[in-house]
């Protein structure tokens, strides 16, 4: 109880943190927030004034902070300059692509990474494992989007196996997961690559511990020894890692998103970037801070569970 | 003084020896070898481009649209006509520049930080380590982008994106080095003696952690280099007709379904260099860091924290 509390004040500050940081994008840009919207329209100076006036940029910022703060708690988090719709219901529209997408680079991280690494400590130093380290090698050093770039390449261009664009028709259920194949293939590998080399080093470590040997000892079958005894401990690094790279895995789905001409946070984000849509910027940047914490929350509560000894640290 | 003196001598001395036998191990790695040889490769292309290019990397030759690697032009040319080896090789020079100037900017801010933690202890290492471990929950892209946002695209605000995304790593490994080192007797008694902080930590502790911190470092290279090409893939990064890597793959999707190699082989050179770096730093960390010694994927693990 006391390891959830701790937790919970920990996630309460980086989610402060998150507000001021997404806060202070606006007033860290060189140049007035007002003259920069009004720029492309030729607007004089009165209307930037008032537009000033408006916004509440006239303000102290404390002040401005805590009016952030009061409209963010409602769902209000301001107009994109550009399209002049609210940002939520811009968000509102596309989020779920980007879950579906991280969703299924988690499901192929997982898919790939487990079986390769555990393949590779229990077959050490023989060709499966040299192939599974020298995989997960380039993949730890191949950038996502070049990856996407090649299997377009190979499997679309080449093959005509799958779409290269889009996110397919949405009635149909198997288009979509079609057209989400290869972006969330591209986006997992490199969470596989981490997870292979975890999980290799983790089996690696507790196959050589006393009890491993006690198990064998005693008559126990290799499969009740490495299926059972040597799984369970070893597990604990490698839900880490997975824990660790669902961050970092969302933070690859905005290249990821771009690559496959995607619709989502991440192409909302980089387009709103360029444009210097700055309410576009602060709204998706604080939505995926805020799915970050929830997840390193849920993360770090899980460790507690798979581990009892964490608890009492 | 004195006293310092002489214990420094003999700390210098046994770091000499351990450093000969270490490049000895070095040498013996195959892995390490090829991972310093590819550094290597890039290392001398970037630094003598003007005689390794075979082609100006601006000049574009209209007649020679999209032609696909052969003789005269060895890894083909892009839709301007622009020769795609000479191109890489001035690229070279960016991407470099970018990752060893990142690196240095995280160093600089995560030494300081990390070292301070460590060594004040109380508040200060409260203070410093919480903003730390914030700045560490958020992913590493959304973190560069964040500081793109608000400096603008260009080269120089993308390495200092990538800087101040690298810092919190360095600060985390200093702290916990510093923690470890500042008990020990020669520190006691540089103190005792009346050093202040800046010796202490330039004298006394940093010589000591050094090895850690340049394992770190290279790998933080890797990254920062596959993030900065990232940042030029998205258009975050340098301009149109600059040659970086990233910006060359992003160029070259347009013209992806006739013309492939435009974007394959700009990525190619990515992986090279920073598998190059990545091995590198495996082996440097078996070498400079005996107690991760043999397990290998400790340092990802440490690279993902």
């Amino acid at each position: 109880m006391r390891y959830a509390i701790q937790r919970f004040w920990a996630t309460l500050l980086t989610l402060a943190a998150a507000f001021v940081i997404v806060f202070f994008i606006v007033h860290l840009v060189p140049g007035d927030p007002a003259a920069i919207m009004l720029s492309d329209l030729g607007a004089d100076r009165k209307a930037v004034e008032d537009l000033r006036r408006d916004l509440g940029l006239d303000q102290p910022l404390p002040k401005q902070f805590l009016r952030y703060l009061g409209r963010a708690a409602a769902g209000d988090l301001g107009l994109s300059y550009r399209s002049q719709r609210p940002v939520v219901s811009e968000i509102a529209g596309i989020y779920h692509y980007t879950l579906y997408l991280a969703a299924g680079g988690m499901v192929f991280a997982v898919l790939i990474g487990l079986p390769a690494g555990f393949l590779s400590a229990a077959y050490r130093n023989s060709w499966v494992d040299r192939a599974c380290m020298v995989g997960a090698l380039s993949g730890i050093s191949m950038p996502v989007f070049w990856l996407g770039i090649l299997l377009i390449i190979v499997l679309s261009f080449q093959l005509r196996l799958f779409p290269t664009i889009g996110v397919g028709d949405p009635s149909r259920p198997l288009d979509v997961l079609w057209h989400l194949a290869l972006p969330a293939l591209s986006l997992g590998l490199r969470g596989a690559a981490l997870i292979a080399r975890v999980t290799r080093s983790s089996f690696l470590e507790i196959l050589g511990q006393d009890y491993i040997r006690t198990g064998r000892m005693k008559g126990l079958s290799e499969a009740a020894v490495k299926g059972r005894h040597a799984f369970r401990n070893a597990l604990l690094p490698i839900v880490t890692v997975i824990g660790l790279d669902l961050g970092q895995l969302l933070g690859g789905t905005t290249v990821t998103e771009i690559v496959f001409s995607r619709p989502g946070m991440g192409t909302l984000l980089i387009e709103s970037v360029l444009a210097r849509d700055y309410p576009m910027v602060q709204g998706t940047m604080l939505v995926y801070l805020l799915v970050i914490i929830l997840v390193n929350l849920v993360v770090d509560l899980a460790y507690g569970l798979v581990d009892p000894r964490i608890r009492y640290e | 003084m004195a006293a310092g003196g002489a214990a420094r001598a003999k700390e210098a001395e046994g770091g000499v020896t351990a450093r000969s036998g270490a490049a000895r191990l070095l040498l013996q790695s195959p892995s390490a070898l090829l991972g310093v040889a590819l550094v290597l490769a890039v290392v001398l292309a970037a630094l003598f481009a003007p005689w390794v290019a075979t082609h100006d990397p601006a000049s574009q030759a209209l007649a020679d649209q999209l032609k696909p690697p052969g003789a005269t032009y060895l890894l083909g040319t892009d839709q301007l006509g622009r020769d795609i080896f000479s191109r890489i090789v001035w690229g070279a020079r960016i991407s470099l520049r970018m990752g060893i100037l990142a690196v240095s900017i995280g160093l600089a801010l995560g030494v300081v930080v990390g070292f301070l933690s460590g060594f004040l202890g109380g508040w200060a290492d409260m203070l410093l380590m919480r903003m730390v471990d914030i700045l560490l929950s958020f992913p590493l892209y959304l973190l560069a982008i964040l500081v793109m946002a608000i400096l603008g695209p260009s080269l120089t605000n993308a390495m200092i994106a990538v800087g101040v995304a690298t810092f919190p790593h360095i600060a985390r490994l200093v702290r916990g080095e510093t923690l470890a080192v500042k008990e020990r007797e020669f520190v006691e008694a540089a103190r005792g003696l009346g050093a202040g902080y800046f010796r202490l930590g330039a004298v006394h502790i940093i010589p000591q952690i050094m090895g850690p911190l340049v394992v770190l470092s290279t790998f933080r290279v890797a990254t920062a280099i596959v993030v900065e090409s990232s940042l030029s893939f998205l258009g975050l990064g340098p301009p149109p007709p600059t040659p970086a890597w990233g910006l060359m793959i992003a160029e070259g999707q347009q013209v992806l379904e006739i013309a492939p190699w435009v974007s394959a082989i700009p990525g190619g050179a990515i992986m090279v260099l920073v598998m190059g770096f990545n091995l590198a730093g495996d082996a440097l960390r078996d070498v400079l860091d005996p107690r991760l010694r043999g397990v290998s994927g400790k340092g990802v693990e440490e690279d993902a924290t």
